[in-house]
């Protein structure tokens, strides 16, 4: 058995042999996998929007034992990841970390986002130091203003 | 242990396998789901199998207790002078697909039947996985003769 807590070792070796085969397979795999998480994450959008998303962050934070801030208003919902668990694992690998393993993140928020019509915008601000910023807005123009601060827009759709 | 997690389990994360299981194999086949499975053995689980090949099984059956207690499985450990017998009766990543109404497809073990083979490669032993019954099997390792 894969335990839980080893999920993401494994699936950052599955990130290198897909891009090995071309990015656009790497690419494929992160729309699957966001297809899963609409199941999980849709709901709660559907119910609360912003608040709803904010509630299944609050949720991830604790069972992934996340160092997170998280904050809601009527503009955007907002995870500050003050210390990622996932890149803080792959980081200590014997197998050695993906160099784009943290794009994957936003490549399955940002379908499940689209698909309920909200915006999304990160800053992965380093790919070596797990911490980043997520926000969700309701209104393009805001998020797209915000990606313009950020010092690593994440972008793993091009 | 190489590696060692505390605090709280997103099991999930056993809904993202068996969703890896699915698309690997339905894109792109079994040998490449292998090579997934060897690199994850041999490279991430390094310590796990340099031990294998100097001949040491304990680090292995350390891995093994340690994480399916820390996610409630339910096992049975029997050894003698030819084998080691880990036997699953409750195999935590399947009750939590069943817990969340998600059909464990046979694919789904390929997980533990593959790392096992990986582990066994070029090692002194051989691991030989049977599924019993959904969530029950039997990881048997041996030294090869």
């Amino acid at each position: 058995m894969i335990p839980s807590d080893h999920f993401v070792r494994m699936y950052n070796e599955l990130f290198k042999m897909l891009e090995e085969k071309g990015h656009e397979h790497l690419q494929r795999y992160w729309m699957r996998i966001s297809e899963l998480q609409e199941t999980i994450l849709g709901p709660y959008i559907d119910r609360d929007g912003l608040k709803g998303m904010y509630d299944y962050w609050e949720h991830i934070r604790i069972e992934e034992n996340c160092d997170a801030d998280l904050k809601v208003n009527e503009e955007y919902f907002e995870f500050r990841m003050n210390k990622c668990p996932s890149l803080s694992k792959v980081l200590d690998n014997d197998a050695g970390a993906f160099e784009l393993y943290c794009d994957h993140c936003a490549g399955w928020v940002i379908p499940v986002m689209e698909r309920h019509g909200y915006y999304y915008a990160g800053d992965i601000i380093s790919r070596t130091k797990p911490e980043c910023l997520l926000r969700v807005y309701k209104d393009k123009q805001k998020a797209e203003e915000f990606l313009k601060s950020a010092k690593l827009p994440a972008k793993p759709y091009g | 242990m190489r590696y060692v997690d505390t605090g709280e389990v997103h099991k999930d994360f056993h809904l993202a396998t068996n969703e890896t299981i699915d698309f690997v194999l339905s894109e792109y086949g079994e040998d490449f789901l292998y090579e997934l499975f060897r690199r994850t053995a041999q490279e991430v689980y390094r310590d796990i199998y340099k031990n294998l090949k100097a001949g040491n099984f304990k680090p292995l059956l350390e891995h093994w207790e340690y994480y399916y207690s820390r996610e409630n499985g339910k096992y049975e450990i029997t050894e003698d002078d030819e084998k080691v017998c880990f036997y699953v009766t409750d195999c935590p990543a399947v009750r939590h697909l069943k817990e969340k109404n998600i059909p464990v497809k046979k694919s789904f073990y390929l997980q533990m039947i593959m790392l096992n083979k990986a582990w066994s490669e070029g090692t002194p032993f051989l691991i030989d996985t049977k599924i019993i019954s959904e969530g029950e099997y039997r990881m048997t390792l041996r030294r090869r003769i």
